[in-house]
C-alpha cells in the first residue's frame, strides 16, 4: 500500500513538472488538534496534481492552470477530507484540519510520528493515554489512566473519592497533577481528572519519574498532564450517561472557528451526579442495641451523594500574523460530596459534608518565530480563587442502618444518641479556607538548528489562604492563621538531535525557589487587636536530569532517562497546625529521590494482518529524607511534627504490549511490578529496622491489565460500527502494615480481579452512538484501600450525539 | 474483610491442634511431668506497640515460660484488631485478652490460645452507646472494666463550654464526661451515664479537668483520675499546661455512675494528676484501700502515693516516692504486688538525658529501693505487668538494645532483686508495652 503510494505521487510530480503554467496552491494539513501531519498526501481533481506535505504540514502544488477543483488531503489513520476550491488569482490557499480514523485508532503503523507518539520516543518515561477511544464508554477518566501500565490509581470509593495516584512506586505528594500543564492545586476538586468528562479530554500524559522542565512542579515521582481538547474545526458534541446508583454525566464540548478572521471558541461544560448508594459488607458493616451486640449487615451506603458541575470556556484568535494563538479563558466549576464515613467504614457519618468551588481567569499567548525565526514563545498566565467548606454541624449517630440510633441510655436528653464532640467527625465546624493563586509561566524555546535547540522557562506560583469558622469562638476566629507560599521554578533545557534524528537527547536543570509564610495574630494583654506576628521561610534547591533515545532500527528503540527530583515540604509540614497539634519544624528539607529509567521500544512488527508492539520500561527510584509524621507526648497533650527521616528503594519494571489484527481485534496487556523497599536502616536512636528492606507497606506491587476491543463493521445496519470491549483487572493482595513484623491476624488489602464488559454502536450517519457497559460483572467486593470498598456490579447506558 | 476468613481458620487449626494435643496427652506416660507443670502454667502474653504515622498497632505472643527463651516479633505474633491503636488488658487468670479499639469503636474478648493464636470470644459496639470511638478504658476490678471519655472539643456545640460571667469574664471550663460499666465475661454492658465534671474550686484562675482515666472500684464507690489543662482567654488556641495546686479525684456511686463528686488532698505538699498514661495509678490493697500514685510536672513537685479510704482521701498517709529514693521522680502510673509492695517505673527528672527506672516501693513499711536496672530506658508507654505469687514480670528494653523480661522477687528488698528472663528482641520505632 505505501510503496504503490509513494510510486504514484512520484508519477503525478512528473505529471505536476510537465505542465507549464503560473498557479499555485498552497496550505497546511494538520490533525484537528493541530498537530503538523507530515508525509500526507494532497490531490487535485482526479489526481492530476499531487504532494505531499512537509515536516510542518505544509504543501504547495504549483503550475495549476486557474479553473475550479476538487482538492484532497489523506494521511493513514485520519479521514480523508475533500475540499472544492475556485483558483482566480496566483495563489490558492486550503488548509486540512483532519480527523482521526477511530477505527484506526491507537494504529502504529504510520509514518511518521503524531505528538504522541514523538512524546514517547524522546527519552522520557512515558504513557501517553489517548481517550478518543473510550469516549463512547461511561467511564471515568481515573479508570482510563487506572489501566496505563506503571500506574495505580487508589480510590476511597465511589465517583467522587479521593483518590491517590501511584506511579512505579511513589505516590502522595511525589506525584504531581497538571491540566494542560497547570499545577492542579490551581483548579480544586471540582475541576479534577475525577470530575472531568473524558469528553472534554483529548489525551492523559503520564512521565514516570523524570519530567521534562515545562512542568514547573517539585515532582518527585513523575507527573500527570491532561491535555484537554483544542479542535481545530468547528464542532459539537453532547452525551449523557445514566446508570447504576441513579449516575448521572452529561458533557457538552464545542468549537467554533471562523477561518478568515482567525477567531476561535472553544466551550465546554460537565454536570456528574451519583448517590453512590452501593452495597457494602464486611467486618466493618454492622448495626448494633442497646446490648452493643454486633450484628453484621448488607448496607446501602446512604450519604455519599456526589455533584459536580463545571465549565471551561476559551476564546481569542489564532494564526495573527503577531501570534499563533492568543486566548482568554474562563473556568467556573463546583463540587458538593456527603462523607459518608470516616478514615475506615466502620465509623459511619449521616451528615458530614464537603464543598468547592472554582473560579479561575486565565490568558495565553503562543507564537512560533517569535521575533527571530526558530524562537518560540507560550506564555500563560491565571488567576484563580478556590473555596473550600466542610460543613459538620450535626450530633446524631447512625449506623449502617442509614438511621439514627437511639438514645438507649437517656443520655444525650433526646430521643437520639448524639456525639459528645457535638459533630460526626470531632468539633462542630462550618470551617471555610478561601485559597488565591497566581500562576504565570512562560515556555521559550530557540532552534540553534535541526539538530540543536535550547529551553528556557519558568513557572511563578503565588498562593495565599485564609480560614473562618463561625463555629469557632470569637476569640479563636481573629487568630486563624494566614498562609502564604510563593514557588518559583526555572527549568533551562538542551535538546540534540543527531545521526538523522536516530538519536534524540535532552539534558535540563531545574532551580526551585519556594518562599514560605504564616501570618498568627496573637491577642496580647492590653491590645484590644491581635498582633500579627509572621515567620517566613525560604527554600531554594535544584535537580537535574537527561534523557536519550536511540533508535537502532524502525522497530527497536532504547531510551535512558534520570532525574535528581525533589519535592519540597509542605506549609503545614513546616509550621505546622495548631489545631491539629502538629508543632513546627524550620528546618525541614526537600525530599530528594535519584530516579533512572531504561525502555524498549520494540515494535511495531507486522505480519500479514497483525501487528505487536511491546514497550517495556525498567525503574529505580532511591529515595531519601521522606517527610514522616512523628508523634510525641508530652504531660498532658500528644502531638506530632514532621521530619526528614525515611528512604525507600523502588525498583521494578512495567510493560505494555499491543497486539492488532486486521484493524479489528486489538489487545492491549500492560504489567507493573513496584519493588518499593524500606531502605532506612537505623532510626535516630541506632536502633536497626525491623522492616529494613521490607516492601513498602499499604502500597499495591503487581498490577494486571487486559483490555480487549473488537469492532464489527455493518453489524444489524450498513456502515454502522460495532464496538465490544472488555477489560480485566487484577491487583495482588498486599498488607496494611510491615509485613516483616507479626504472624498472624495480619491486616491486608486482598487480591481483586474484575471484569469489566462493554458494547458500543455508532449509527451509519457516524452521528449518534450508544452504548452500554457493565462494571465489575462478577460483583466482586474490591478495595484499594484498607476497608474502603469500592462499588460492585454497576450498569451505565450512554447516548453520544456529534452535532457537527 | 480478611479476618472473619482468619478466625474461621485459626478456629479450625487450633480444634485440629486442640484434638492432637489430647490424643498425646492420652498417649503419653507419666514421665511427662516437668513438661506438664509447664503446659499447667499461666500464661504470660508479651505485647509490643508499633508507632507509625498515628497509627500504633499492637503485636502480641504467649509463652507459658518467661524464664528463658527469645521474644521475637519477626514474622512472628498476633495484630490486634484496630482502626488507631488497640488498648489491652488481661483477665486475672490470664486465659482472656480484652481489647478496645480506639478508634474503630469496638471491645473484643479473644481467648489466648498459646503462640500467635488468639480467638475471638466476642465482641460490642460501645460506639453508639458512648457518642464516640475514641473513648478510653481500663479494667477496674477482675470482673469488670470502666469505658469512659471526657469531651474537650471546644466549639459550638462540643463537649467543653467556657462559663463567662455577666460582665462577660471567663469564670471557668466546663467539660462533658461520659462513663459506661462494663462486665468483662461476654462483655455485657452495665450502666452508661453523663455529667458534667464538677468543679473543687481549688483551682488556679483558667484550670480545669480535661483528661479523665485510670478509674478504680472500691466497695460502692469508683475513683477517676484526672489531668487538668489550661487555658489562656487571650491565645485559646496556646497549649497550656496546669499549675496544679493539690491532688483530686472525681468519685461516683457504683455501678449507678452517677453522684459525682470531686475529692482532693494536699497532704505532704502533694500537687498533681491522677489520670496516669495507659498505665494505672490506682488499686485496691487486701484491706480494700485504694494507693494512688500522682504525676507531677517536673523535679520542683515530688511524687507522692496516696491512700484513698472510705471515699476520700486519708491524709494520715503520705508515702514521699521522691524523698525517699533521694532524687527528682516522675511516674505515670505502677504496678502493686500484693501485700502493700509494687512496682513504679519513674522518670529520672534530676537527670539531663530523661531516662527511667524502676522502684520497688514497700507501703506499709514506708520503704522505697532503686532497682539496679540498665540506665537507658524510656517507659512513658509502658502499661502492665503479671503479678504471679510473688514474681512480677516486666519487660525491659534499653532503648537501642536487645531487653529481658525481668522477673522482679516482691519478697526482697534488694536493689538486684530480680532474676533476668526471657530475652526481648528490640524493634526501632517500637515499644514493649507490657506483659499481660
Amino acid at each position: 500500500m505505501r510503496e504503490k503510494l509513494v510510486l504514484l505521487l512520484l508519477i503525478f510530480n512528473l505529471i505536476s513538472f510537465a505542465q507549464e503554467r503560473e498557479h499555485k496552491l498552497l496550505g497546511k494539513v494538520v490533525s484537528a488538534n493541530g498537530e503538523p501531519l507530515f508525509g500526507a498526501t494532497i490531490l487535485i481533481s482526479d489526481y492530476r496534481f499531487a504532494t505531499v506535505a512537509n515536516e510542518k504540514g505544509e504543501y504547495i502544488i504549483s503550475n495549476i492552470p486557474t479553473g475550479k477543483y476538487i482538492v484532497q488531503a489523506s494521511y493513514m489513520g485520519f479521514v480523508t477530507q475533500k475540499k472544492e476550491f475556485d483558483l482566480g488569482g496566483d495563489i490558492g490557499h486550503v488548509d486540512f484540519y483532519l480527523n482521526e480514523d477511530s477505527e484506526l485508532l491507537d494504529d502504529v503503523v504510520i509514518i511518521g510520528k503524531t505528538k504522541k507518539t514523538e512524546r514517547e520516543t524522546r527519552g522520557f518515561a512515558t504513557n501517553s493515554v489517548e481517550m478518543k477511544g473510550v469516549k463512547m464508554q461511561s467511564i471515568q477518566a481515573t479508570e482510563v489512566l487506572d489501566q496505563s501500565a506503571g500506574v495505580k490509581l487508589r480510590l476511597s470509593g465511589g465517583m467522587g473519592s479521593r483518590v491517590d495516584f501511584n506511579i512505579n512506586g511513589l505516590s502522595g505528594n511525589a506525584i504531581k497533577i497538571f491540566i494542560d500543564g497547570v499545577p492542579i492545586e490551581n483548579y480544586g476538586s471540582s475541576f479534577s481528572i475525577s470530575s472531568i468528562p473524558t469528553e472534554m479530554i483529548e489525551r492523559i500524559e503520564v512521565y514516570k519519574g523524570v519530567v521534562p522542565i515545562q512542568f514547573g512542579g517539585d515532582a518527585l515521582g513523575g507527573a500527570i498532564n491532561v491535555i484537554l481538547n483544542k479542535d481545530k474545526i468547528n464542532s459539537l458534541n453532547a452525551s449523557y450517561s445514566y446508570g447504576s446508583f441513579n449516575t448521572h454525566q452529561i458533557a457538552i464540548n464545542g468549537t467554533y472557528l471562523n477561518n478568515k478572521s482567525g477567531f476561535v471558541f472553544r466551550g465546554s461544560g460537565f454536570y456528574n451526579y451519583t448517590d453512590n448508594n452501593y452495597e457494602v459488607w464486611g467486618d466493618q458493616i454492622y448495626v448494633s442495641n442497646k446490648e452493643g451486640d454486633v450484628n453484621y449487615i448488607v448496607a446501602e451506603r446512604f450519604h455519599d451523594s456526589y455533584k459536580s458541575k463545571g465549565t471551561k470556556l476559551d476564546f481569542g484568535y489564532t494564526d495573527l500574523s503577531w501570534a499563533d494563538e492568543l486566548l482568554v479563558g474562563v473556568v467556573l466549576s463546583d463540587m458538593k460530596k456527603d462523607i459518608q464515613h470516616g478514615q475506615t467504614m466502620e465509623i459511619v457519618y449521616g451528615a458530614r459534608k464537603g464543598e468547592q468551588n472554582t473560579s479561575l481567569l486565565n490568558t495565553s499567548y503562543k507564537k512560533e518565530d517569535f521575533l527571530t525565526k526558530g524562537l518560540a514563545v507560550n506564555i500563560f498566565g491565571s488567576y484563580s480563587k478556590l473555596i473550600r467548606k466542610s460543613i459538620d454541624t450535626v450530633a446524631f449517630v447512625y449506623d449502617w442502618s442509614g438511621e439514627k440510633v437511639p438514645d438507649y441510655y437517656d443520655i444525650s436528653g433526646g430521643e437520639f444518641m448524639e456525639h459528645s464532640s457535638g459533630a460526626e467527625a470531632g468539633s462542630p465546624t462550618l470551617n471555610e479556607d478561601t485559597g488565591k493563586t497566581w500562576v504565570l509561566s512562560n515556555n521559550t524555546s530557540y532552534e540553534i538548528n535541526k539538530n540543536n535547540s535550547i529551553q528556557f522557562n519558568f513557572i511563578l506560583n503565588d498562593f495565599k489562604q485564609s480560614s473562618d469558622d463561625p463555629l469557632l469562638d470569637p476569640l479563636m476566629r481573629e487568630i486563624l492563621d494566614t498562609r502564604f507560599v510563593s514557588k518559583n521554578i526555572y527549568g533551562l533545557g538542551y535538546e540534540l538531535n543527531a545521526m538523522d534524528k536516530k538519536f534524540r537527547s535532552s539534558l535540563f536543570y531545574k532551580y526551585y525557589h519556594q518562599k514560605i509564610g504564616v501570618e498568627e495574630p496573637e491577642i496580647v494583654d492590653g491590645d484590644t487587636d491581635p498582633v500579627v506576628s509572621r515567620f517566613d521561610k525560604s527554600i531554594q534547591a535544584s535537580g537535574y536530569g537527561f534523557a536519550f533515545s536511540y533508535q537502532f532500527t524502525p522497530v527497536f528503540q532504547l531510551m535512558f532517562s534520570g532525574e535528581k527530583a525533589l519535592r519540597l515540604p509542605t506549609t503545614d509540614e513546616l509550621f505546622g497546625n495548631n489545631l491539629e497539634n502538629i508543632d513546627e519544624n524550620h528546618d525541614l528539607d526537600p525530599e530528594h529521590s535519584s530516579n533512572l529509567n531504561f525502555g524498549i521500544n520494540l515494535g511495531p512488527y507486522n505480519f500479514k494482518k497483525h501487528s505487536l508492539f511491546v514497550k517495556t520500561n525498567f525503574f529505580y527510584r532511591d529515595t531519601k529524607d521522606k517527610i514522616k509524621k512523628n508523634d510525641e507526648v508530652s504531660d498532658s497533650f500528644e502531638y506530632s511534627y514532621y521530619l526528614n527521616e525515611e528512604s525507600f528503594l523502588s525498583t521494578g519494571f512495567d510493560t505494555e504490549l499491543k497486539y492488532k489484527y486486521n484493524q479489528k481485534l486489538s489487545i492491549n496487556i500492560g504489567v507493573s511490578v513496584f519493588n518499593s523497599r524500606f531502605n532506612t536502616e537505623f532510626n535516630e536512636d541506632g536502633e536497626p529496622y525491623i522492616y529494613y528492606q521490607d516492601r513498602e507497606r499499604n502500597a499495591p506491587y503487581f498490577t494486571l491489565n487486559v483490555n480487549t476491543d473488537y469492532l464489527f463493521k455493518n453489524f444489524i445496519q450498513k456502515k454502522s460500527e460495532t464496538r465490544v470491549y472488555h477489560n480485566l483487572a487484577y491487583v495482588e493482595a498486599f498488607y496494611r502494615g510491615w509485613s516483616a513484623i507479626g504472624g498472624a491476624g495480619k491486616p491486608m488489602i486482598p487480591a481483586q480481579l474484575i471484569n469489566s464488559l462493554g458494547i458500543g454502536h455508532t449509527f451509519p450517519n457516524k452521528k449518534l452512538t450508544f452504548s452500554i457497559d457493565a462494571r465489575n460483572i462478577f460483583d466482586e467486593q474490591v478495595y484499594d484501600n484498607f476497608a474502603l470498598q469500592k462499588p460492585g456490579r454497576a450498569f451505565y447506558a450512554k447516548l453520544s450525539y456529534k452535532f457537527l | 474483610m480478611k479476618n472473619k476468613f482468619r478466625i474461621s481458620k485459626t478456629v479450625i487449626i487450633s480444634c485440629l491442634l486442640s484434638g492432637l494435643l489430647f490424643t498425646s496427652c492420652d498417649d503419653s506416660d507419666i514421665d511427662d511431668d516437668d513438661n506438664e507443670v509447664i503446659e499447667e502454667g499461666r500464661n504470660f502474653t508479651v505485647a509490643i506497640s508499633l508507632s507509625s504515622d498515628g497509627e500504633t498497632p499492637v503485636y502480641a505472643q504467649t509463652t507459658k515460660d518467661l524464664t528463658t527463651g527469645t521474644i521475637d516479633f519477626e514474622g512472628y505474633g498476633y495484630v490486634i484488631p484496630s482502626t488507631r491503636t488497640a488498648r489491652i488488658f488481661p483477665s486475672d487468670d490470664g486465659n482472656n485478652l480484652y481489647n478496645l479499639d480506639y478508634g474503630g469503636g469496638r471491645i473484643y474478648e479473644l481467648s489466648i490460645d498459646g503462640g500467635q493464636d488468639f480467638n475471638l470470644l466476642n465482641e460490642k459496639a460501645f460506639q453508639f452507646a458512648m457518642g464516640t470511638a475514641y473513648a478510653r478504658w481500663t479494667k477496674t476490678s477482675s470482673t469488670s472494666a470502666s469505658i469512659h471519655y471526657a469531651d474537650t472539643d471546644d466549639s459550638e456545640g462540643g463537649g467543653l463550654t467556657r462559663v463567662y460571667d455577666e460582665d462577660g469574664n471567663y469564670v471557668r471550663t466546663d467539660v462533658t464526661l461520659r462513663l459506661m460499666s462494663v462486665e468483662l465475661e461476654g462483655l455485657v454492658f452495665g450502666n452508661v451515664e453523663q455529667f458534667i465534671i464538677p468543679v473543687s474550686g481549688e483551682d488556679t484562675e483558667y484550670d480545669y479537668i480535661s483528661r479523665v482515666d485510670a478509674p478504680v472500684i472500691s466497695g460502692d464507690k469508683i475513683y477517676y483520675g484526672m489531668a487538668k489543662s489550661g487555658y489562656d482567654p487571650l491565645n485559646p488556641d496556646e497549649r497550656v499546661d496546669a499549675t496544679y495546686t493539690n491532688v483530686e479525684t472525681i468519685v461516683a456511686d457504683y455501678p449507678s455512675l452517677t453522684n459525682p463528686e470531686i475529692i482532693s488532698t494536699t497532704v505532704g505538699g502533694a500537687k498533681g494528676a491522677t489520670n496516669g498514661y495507659r498505665t494505672p495509678t490506682g488499686y485496691l490493697d487486701e484491706q480494700g484501700d485504694i494507693y494512688q500514685i500522682i504525676t507531677v510536672s517536673d523535679n520542683t513537685y515530688d511524687t507522692h502515693i496516696l491512700k484513698i479510704k472510705d471515699g476520700d482521701y486519708d491524709d494520715s498517709f503520705d508515702f514521699n516516692l521522691s524523698e525517699l529514693l533521694g532524687e527528682g521522680t516522675k511516674s505515670r502510673g505502677w504496678f502493686y504486688a500484693g501485700n502493700g509492695i509494687g512496682y513504679v517505673p519513674y522518670e529520672r527528672t534530676d537527670e539531663e538525658d530523661g531516662f527511667w527506672s524502676v522502684a520497688r516501693v514497700d507501703l506499709y513499711n514506708g520503704t522505697a529501693v532503686k532497682l539496679n536496672l540498665p540506665t537507658n530506658l524510656w517507659l512513658t508507654q509502658y502499661q502492665n505487668v503479671v503479678v504471679d505469687d510473688d514474681k512480677v514480670y516486666m519487660a525491659i528494653t534499653p532503648t537501642g538494645e536487645d531487653g529481658n523480661i525481668y522477673i522482679f522477687d516482691a519478697t526482697s528488698t534488694s536493689p538486684d532483686g530480680f532474676t533476668l528472663g526471657a530475652t526481648l528482641v528490640n524493634i526501632a520505632d517500637a515499644t514493649y508495652i507490657g506483659v499481660y
